[in-house]
């Protein structure tokens, strides 16, 4: 039997976990040890992984592991990765280990803090590479409890009430979901919850059930995204959650929307999917310019991200929705890059509201000269963000906007404009914050220390890298969207 | 054939169990009252053994009216386990401390014998009997804190409620018996398809074979009305709404863990006997049947959705509790309203993992009483730093209840779902999904102070645990666990117990 390189890979951050819990509370700088190095160790796996995975492989699973497990209702342990699954799981790793080392800053409760962080990383690590809807689901709803708690007990002001909508939000839409499992596994013949397996069976499924359980399986995955109008809970969650939490919130969680789309919706209700493909695309395009506006109006630096995040999912939604295999690149590419770039945003709002206790953009001016490496990496990474042609941001867009032209020219232009106003939010924000006379209040404003920026300068090289030279990325993907791609045009 | 007494074992060890300790008591208080409550877990651990040995000896006693089928045999080991459970938690439990410990660990013992009589009754009187035994027994019990004035107002109005409840149901026998002319649950299911063959369009039917003392008509509305006024008592047995007012009330001021007793084992003899009357009425009864699948989704409906409203607002654990065991109530009846192997198998197993997450549950709010001395969410106030494992087992349960995976609560739920959506039932799946969203938001309740809020800045000095309810607890705990994570051989049983009662569908 080979190495179950996916199972020690999701499990590693469980048994750091338990480590954890086994610890006296005291031993603080310990625990923040053991939790960074079960990071670590859970991100070599991955790149180890990533290491023997072949992308030119497509219509199979990879490192594939299979068992029984309540065979009394055909539910198996079954876990696969293949070009979509792959990067998201890097990034998954990758973001974990920096937001753990971010998370230095938690200074209360820690012992608590770094297991559930764990148990979170666990969750996020299962989604992805699960291949059994039931196994799925588990992991889907397991991310969810550490995240409500990680918000609630942690959080800003009005965390409470943050935690608890979006443990809701979030629930009624998995839920749904469950819905939508269970009306597959009876539909389909043999009774099965198994991904490959329904792919293969979807031929026989009805052409109005694929609309229901794709709308069921829509509304789990749309929260998750999120796509307006499910949005509401995400600002509340990015902007009360501690800066660790938001970076995987952004980073991680908000791409199980995608991907749940990619990897369940897509290839097993695929002509509900063709059903719904103006409808995703009106909607990604809502959210790429209404995001945007709102964004524009905001006064909190962190909320101004968290709007900047709905705008560019859209891109992910408009280029899923065109079905090209360059609309699909562009998608997938824009989740990773979106989860590099946002992630750094949040790290970076973080080191700022950890040393000046606001994130009113107003009440800052003039920082250039008190902090020029904070302000040059900022900048930097909203320009990555606003997608400058050379940073990672500008690729991706750029494919989800080649790739979906030729379906729908009017959207890609009218989305155009939410490029322009996410292009006038950014510069303006620079102009508003770093720029100008130095606000005598921030006259001490100590600049990043190493332990930030060990934090923030691996994603930065991952956005120049990217930006420069994509293929690295594509090559990974690009079968498994290309063969996507094919099997939607085919099942049209 | 011969009777044997050996398949009354369960019911005699208990019953036995009662009188030893009784008698004990009387020659050495002291003894008795120190060995009681591990008396009382052997006791239970014996009873449950016995039934286990049951499964492969079925048997029928009394002319029918006593029957010994797995189907009995899942539900006694839901009581034993329940009665060990609840004698242990009781030892952490300190209002019990000057009661008179081995009457209160006699009458559980005899309450467990009541419901397991319940869950093999298949004769209308002895069911009724065995209905009454366990009420009566269950109004001492909640009762018991003579001191309190919470408890015995929970008592007289738990006993005003069951026996107006019970009253109804005799009815409902009575008439059951009036068009059928039996009282043999068995027979009922020979008689009813026979007469329900000459059903006309109006729905009136007459007999084919009248026997005496049997109307030659029979209308489904008055076989219908029958099931409705035995599913008044049985609705109160297993508290779904509307019969449900007495549960709140009961549950705050009964010791809790007999409120953990009533909410688990007691509402499962309520199913069993449910399951016994659906299953044996199971036949070509198509007219008669549609009534009572929709009356019966009707109450599960009501029971979840007014359940999570209402507690909602509730400031007590112990009545956010009880509504959540109401709701719990209200989605296990929809497996019945499934209809099918899938749907009754799956009330099994929601039954036995809802026993241990409930009983946890509860064991924990009892030990928290104990331990911190209040009930109330202002007395959970940091309970996640002054308490932090204890916080931690409250936490799982609730999430268990919720139905969040792995935990134990989410397989009973999709299991019941999954019944649900095989007959096409989508609009009572979507509405239990809801309902299980908002329930979700009662728990949180309770989760909120322990974590969000600070500690108040004195509290008193904790008293220490008994050990006997910590390892319940834990036991609980590992069940909740264990179970959700590997539910195969839970409902391999399951359905084993449920197929071979129902052979035709």
């Amino acid at each position: 039997m080979a190495f179950p390189i996916l199972t020690v890979t999701v499990f590693t951050p469980v048994v750091g976990m338990i480590v954890i819990l086994l610890l006296p509370e005291r031993w603080v700088n310990g625990i923040r040890a053991i939790s960074v190095i079960f990071t670590a160790i859970a991100l070599a796996f991955s790149i180890w992984a990533l290491a023997q995975f072949d992308p030119n492989i497509t219509g199979a699973m990879q490192f594939e592991e299979f068992y029984r497990w309540i065979p009394s209702v055909d539910v198996f342990y079954h876990l696969g990765v293949d070009g979509l699954s792959m990067p998201l799981i890097i990034l998954t790793t990758l973001l974990s280990f920096l937001a753990a080392i971010a998370s230095f800053s938690i200074k209360e409760r820690v012992k608590e803090y770094f297991a559930l962080y764990l148990l979170l990383e666990a969750g996020m690590l299962g989604v992805f590479v699960a291949l059994d809807l039931f196994l799925f689901y588990v992991f889907w709803e397991v991310m969810l409890v550490p995240m409500y708690f990680l918000i609630g007990i942690w959080g800003g002001e009005k965390r409470e009430y943050a935690a608890i909508k979006f443990f809701l939000y979030t629930l009624l839409g998995s839920v749904i979901m469950l819905l939508g499992i269970l009306a597959l596994y009876f539909t389909s013949d043999p009774h099965t919850f198994d991904m490959v397996e329904l792919m293969r069976q979807q031929g026989t499924f009805l052409r109005t059930f694929q609309i229901v359980v794709f709308l069921a399986f829509y509304v789990g995955f749309a929260i998750k995204v999120p796509v307006f109008p499910f949005h509401t809970w995400l600002p509340d969650a990015h902007v009360e959650a501690p800066t660790a939490i938001s970076v995987l919130l952004a980073g991680v969680l908000l791409k199980m929307g995608g991907y749940g789309l990619l990897r369940v919706s897509y290839p097993i209700l695929a002509q509900g999917a063709h059903w719904f493909a103006w409808p995703l695309a009106i909607l990604g395009v809502i959210n790429i310019v209404y995001g945007s506006l709102v964004a524009m109006a905001q006064k909190d630096l962190k909320k101004l991200i968290a709007y900047s995040s709905v705008g560019h999912m859209g891109f992910v939604l408009l280029g899923a929705a065109a079905m090209t295999p360059t609309g699909l690149n562009g998608a997938m590419m824009q989740m990773i890059n979106h989860g590099v770039i946002t992630g750094a945003l949040f790290l970076l709002v973080g080191v700022l509201y950890d040393r000046a206790h606001t994130r009113e953009i107003a009440a800052f001016s003039g920082l250039a000269v008190r902090v020029p490496v904070y302000v040059g990496i900022m900048s930097f990474t909203m320009f990555a963000s606003l997608g400058l042609p050379g940073l990672s941001g500008f690729v991706s867009e750029f494919l989800a906007l080649v790739g979906s032209f030729p379906v729908f020219p009017v959207l890609v232009i009218i989305s155009g404009l939410g490029i322009v106003i996410t292009a006038a939010y950014f510069l303006w924000t620079i102009r508003r914050m770093f720029l100008g006379k130095l606000n005598e209040r921030w006259a001490t404003l100590p600049d990043m220390t190493f332990r930030e920026l060990v934090t923030v300068v691996p994603l930065m090289i991952l956005m120049v890298l990217i930006g420069v030279y994509p293929s690295i990325l594509i090559k990974l993907m690009n079968p498994a969207m290309t063969e996507l791609s094919r099997l939607m045009t085919a099942l049209k | 054939m011969e009777f044997n007494w050996l398949s009354l074992s369960p019911h005699l060890i208990l019953a036995g169990g009662a009188l030893v300790l009784i008698s004990v008591a009387v020659v050495g208080r002291r003894f008795a009252a120190a060995v009681a409550p591990y008396f009382t877990t052997a006791v239970a651990l014996a009873a449950g053994g016995a039934a286990i040995w049951l499964w492969q000896h079925p048997a029928t006693a009394w002319f029918g009216a006593l029957t010994v089928d797995p189907l009995f045999v899942v539900f006694a080991v839901i009581f034993a386990a329940t009665l060990a459970l609840v004698a242990l938690l009781s030892t952490g439990y300190g209002a019990l401390e000057g009661s008179d410990r081995p009457e209160y660990y006699a009458l559980l013992m005899l309450v467990t014998c009541a419901v397991a009589f319940m869950a093999s009754a298949t004769n209308l009187v002895l069911i009724y009997v065995a209905l009454e035994f366990s009420s009566i027994l269950s109004y001492v019990l909640v009762g018991y804190l003579r001191g309190d004035r919470l408890s015995g107002e929970a008592g007289l109005k738990y006993f005003l409620y069951g026996a107006a409840a019970s009253a109804v149901m005799l009815l409902g026998f009575a008439l059951l018996y009036g068009l059928t002319g039996t009282t043999d649950v068995g027979a009922l299911a020979e008689r009813l398809p026979r007469m329900a063959l000459r059903f006309d369009t109006w729905g009136h039917a007459t007999a084919v074979a009248p026997t005496e003392g049997l109307s030659a008509t029979l209308s489904p509305v008055l076989f219908f009305l029958a099931f409705a006024l035995i599913m008044v008592g049985l609705g109160y047995k297993i508290s779904a709404v509307p019969f449900h007012m007495w549960a709140p009330d009961a549950y705050q001021g009964a010791p809790t863990p007999i409120a953990a007793f009533l909410s688990v084992a007691s509402k499962a003899s309520g199913f069993a006997v449910i399951l016994r009357l659906v299953l044996a009425l199971h036949g070509p009864l198509g007219l008669v049947y549609a009534g009572w699948t929709k009356y019966l989704a009707a109450l599960a409906v009501a029971s979840m959705v007014f359940a999570v409203v209402v507690g909602i607002v509730q400031r007590d654990v112990r009545r956010i509790l009880a509504y959540s065991s109401i709701a719990h109530a209200g989605f296990a009846l929809l497996g019945i309203v499934a209809d099918t192997h899938l749907g009754f198998s799956s009330v099994l197993v929601y039954l036995v993992l809802y026993a241990a997450m409930n009983i946890g549950a509860f064991g924990v709010v009892a030990a928290l009483g104990h331990v911190i001395g209040g009930y109330d969410l202002k007395d959970y106030l940091g309970l996640g730093r002054r308490h932090p494992v204890l916080a931690a087992a409250l936490t799982v349960f609730l999430l268990a209840l919720a139905g969040i995976p792995p935990l134990a609560g989410f397989f009973a739920k999709f299991y019941i779902l999954a019944a649900l959506l095989a007959q096409g039932y989508i609009f009572l799946a979507v509405v239990a999904i809801l309902a299980s969203v908002v329930a979700l938001f009662l728990y949180a309740r309770i989760l909120k102070p322990m974590y969000f809020d600070v500690p108040p800045a004195e509290v008193e000095k904790p008293r220490r645990l008994s050990f006997a309810a910590a390892a319940a607890l834990l036991i609980c705990f590992v069940f909740t666990l264990a179970a959700g994570l590997w539910p195969h051989l839970l409902v391999s049983w399951a359905k084993a117990a449920v197929v071979p009662l129902l052979p035709n569908i």
